[in-house]
């Protein structure tokens, strides 16, 4: 589970280009968009869904509820692993 | 400095190859937005006129798909004009988004010449096709080509440096397009729907428009480009901004220059494009402007957005419609969905119809209003 | 910048010109090496002048150096409050368009077996979000527009914008050239403004845009 949150974080830092952050920089548990956390944007969230499609071969469906997954670092891995099992 | 008048003009869309086809189909409710094999607006020749399709095969030069529906429109709108475009006195403008952009797909029959993917090559090969001397000037400005290409030519005939101008716009549907604008998730399944309170997204279309302007005075009752003006949201580059405030700005500064207020607009042709922010964003421009009472139509419902040729040729609708005092109606539409207090009809209107404010907003926080204004 | 010119109320200014491409940057006649290839060099003079705004690195190439040498056209100007910059526009020319960042968006879609087009890479596969990003920085809200053509048409340029300070449109504007495919770039950026002031300055006709282009 640990392997997956290192590795989605290193995904989301070259997906979304974020240059000068590291692995250790990202909070597993804080949330990805608005003030208090990554502040990603409207794109950001489409790049996220991608990274799931490209690399984890997931679809996000309109029965799934997009922005709960996306929250934090923390809730994407758990859909992942949700998928995955 | 000089006024600027519409002197002719032609549109090629998926509903027909010239202004009264287009006209007649909108007023009749056509739609030309095929969603089952393609979503969106396509145009074929054989399809909707069997005469173009023989006379335009063009089967001794290497042109591509849109330098094809360039060509017909801008030969459209010359063969009523007086306006020769060999005259070194005419000048050339080309609003395009993507160009033969179709050049850069994996599987694409049409190759043109590889240098023409360059946009302003395309327009030099266009340009001189119909023997003009000067060098053609191209504008590539999201969703407002079109307008921004009208303001240009708009200047240049002002300022004295051509009398005449020819000003198209056009783009194709290619994979390039739709790719990306399905990756935004900015398509609807259905034809969209703008302003309406049940759409969900944008239908790409493809057309070519061309609009002649001159700093003569022909006619009686000429429609002036009256006033023009462009602006950016400075908010975010692909979405527009809640408040409409950039909008606002370039309505606002094209009426000044038109010397108009509020109570003398009787049509706004808006960008409509049927996506859930712009058309929230605009109504709130809208009102804000205090144009709530003006009636207000999208034409996208009819044949989809079409990036560089919506700026001319949904200005080219609403002239012609301004001529016959007709306002038109907004495609798709049943319900509105918006948040801003405007008028939308999904029925056309017979009334007079004197000034017509066109809007357009894009990719990067553009924005831009034009003023026609008939000339009474 | 020394003042070339007789004094007048109300012209149109240069208040600063800079330049990039991939020997130099010149600021107002002061150069500095460009260093490495593109990306390298405009990281480092991202750096080196101190810029701190995470969105740079999304930027495509061609918005990056627009960016980039719309800050360093800047450095040293003193912008009025943000409400009044509504009159400020951004007026630019280039050559290739977004054929660069064209290509790489292709790229991503012509292998059906590979087929992820991104919205971030499409979103800049149009020139003139290269000005949008210049006025997100700057809020700067006035007359926006690109042009394309093979090489820098100044005359044209310059007549446009001096029509729309003219018109009373704009009070200020980020005005030029900025063209990047692959390792081809160059930028060449003016900001001018009205003076309202009595002071040196250049004002913005043809033959002062040349002198200064050409001095490099």
């Amino acid at each position: 589970m640990e392997d997956l949150i290192v590795k989605l974080k290193g995904e989301i830092i070259e997906q979304l280009n974020f240059e000068d952050l590291t692995v250790d920089d990202i909070d597993t548990d804080a949330p990805l968009f608005g003030p208090d956390g990554l502040g990603l944007d409207s794109i950001d969230a489409l790049e996220l869904i991608l990274i799931l499609e490209k690399k984890y071969q997931i679809k996000i469906t309109e029965a799934d509820d997009g922005r709960s997954i996306l929250k934090s670092v923390r809730t994407m891995s758990d859909f992942i692993m949700k998928k995955k099992a | 400095m000089k006024s600027v008048f519409v002197e002719n003009y032609s549109v090629l869309t998926g509903l027909g190859c010239n202004v009264e086809d287009n006209f007649n189909s909108i007023l009749a409710g056509g739609c030309s937005i095929n969603t089952e094999d393609f979503h969106g607006g396509k145009i074929s020749l054989s399809r909707i006129n069997n005469d173009a399709a023989d006379r335009y095969s063009f089967k001794d030069v290497n042109i591509s798909r849109l330098e094809k529906h360039l060509i017909i429109s801008i030969e459209d709108a010359l063969s009523s004009s007086s306006v020769y475009p060999e005259d070194p006195s005419t000048i050339f403008l080309i609003s395009t988004t993507k160009g033969n952009i179709d050049n850069l797909d994996a599987v694409n029959p049409f190759k043109t010449d590889a240098r023409r993917i360059r946009l302003h090559e395309m327009a030099l090969f266009i340009s001189s096709y119909f023997g003009n001397p000067n060098r053609p000037v191209t504008i590539c400005n999201a969703c407002i080509s079109g307008l921004s290409a009208i303001i240009t030519a708009k200047y240049l005939i002002s300022a004295g440096k051509f009398k005449n101008a020819v000003v198209c716009g056009g783009d194709i549907i290619s994979d390039f397009v739709m790719s990306g604008f399905s990756s935004l998730k900015a398509v609807s399944g259905e034809p969209s729907r703008p302003f309406d309170e049940t759409r969900n997204g944008l239908s790409l279309g493809e057309a070519c428009g061309a609009l002649i302007l001159t700093n003569e005075n022909k006619a009686e009752e000429q429609i002036l480009v009256a006033g023009c003006a462009s602006s950016n949201d400075a908010n975010h580059i692909s979405g527009p901004s809640r408040d409409g405030g950039g909008l606002l700005l370039a309505i606002e500064a094209s009426m000044r220059e038109a010397s108009i207020c509020v109570d003398d607009v009787t049509s706004i042709s808006a960008h409509g494009t049927g996506t859930v922010f712009n058309d929230e964003m605009e109504s709130i421009a809208f009102e804000r402007a205090s144009l709530s009472d003006i009636p207000v139509y999208s034409l996208k419902g009819f044949f989809g957005h079409t990036l560089g040729a919506a700026g001319i040729i949904e200005s080219i609708l609403s002239i012609h419609a301004m001529k016959k005092n007709i306002i038109l109606p907004s495609g798709g539409f049943v319900k509105p969905g918006i948040s801003g207090n405007i008028s939308v009809s999904a029925e056309h209107l017979y009334s007079q119809n004197n000034i017509c404010l066109k809007t357009g907003s894009g990719f990067g926080g553009c924005n831009a209003g034009v003023v026609f204004k008939k000339n009474v | 910048m020394q003042g070339w010119c007789l004094k007048k109320m109300s012209d149109i200014i240069i208040k600063s010109h800079c330049s990039i491409n991939g020997t130099s940057a010149v600021i107002n006649g002061v150069s500095t090496l460009f260093n490495g290839d593109f990306a390298e060099g405009i990281r480092e003079l991202y750096r080196s002048n101190n810029i701190s705004y995470p969105k740079f690195f999304k930027m495509d190439n061609l918005s990056k150096l627009a960016f980039l040498a719309a800050e360093l056209v800047l450095k040293d100007v003193e912008l009025p409050e943000k409400q009044d910059r509504l009159k400020t526009g951004v007026i630019l020319m280039t050559s290739n368009s977004s054929l660069d960042t064209d290509c790489r968006f292709s790229q991503s879609i012509n292998n059906p077996e590979e087929y992820y087009p991104s919205p971030a890479v499409f979103v800049y596969t149009l020139p003139n979000v290269m000005a949008g990003e210049i006025c997100i920085r700057n809020s700067f809200q006035g007359e926006n527009c690109v042009y394309i053509n093979e090489v820098c048409d100044w005359e044209f340029l310059a007549g446009n914008v001096r029509s729309m300070f003219e018109s009373g449109k704009l009070d200020a504007c980020i005005c030029g050239w900025c063209d990047l495919f692959m390792e081809d770039f160059n930028a060449d950026i003016f900001y001018v403004e009205r003076c309202e002031e009595n002071q040196d300055y250049i004002p913005f006709k043809n033959e002062n845009i040349e002198k200064i282009i050409k001095n490099l």
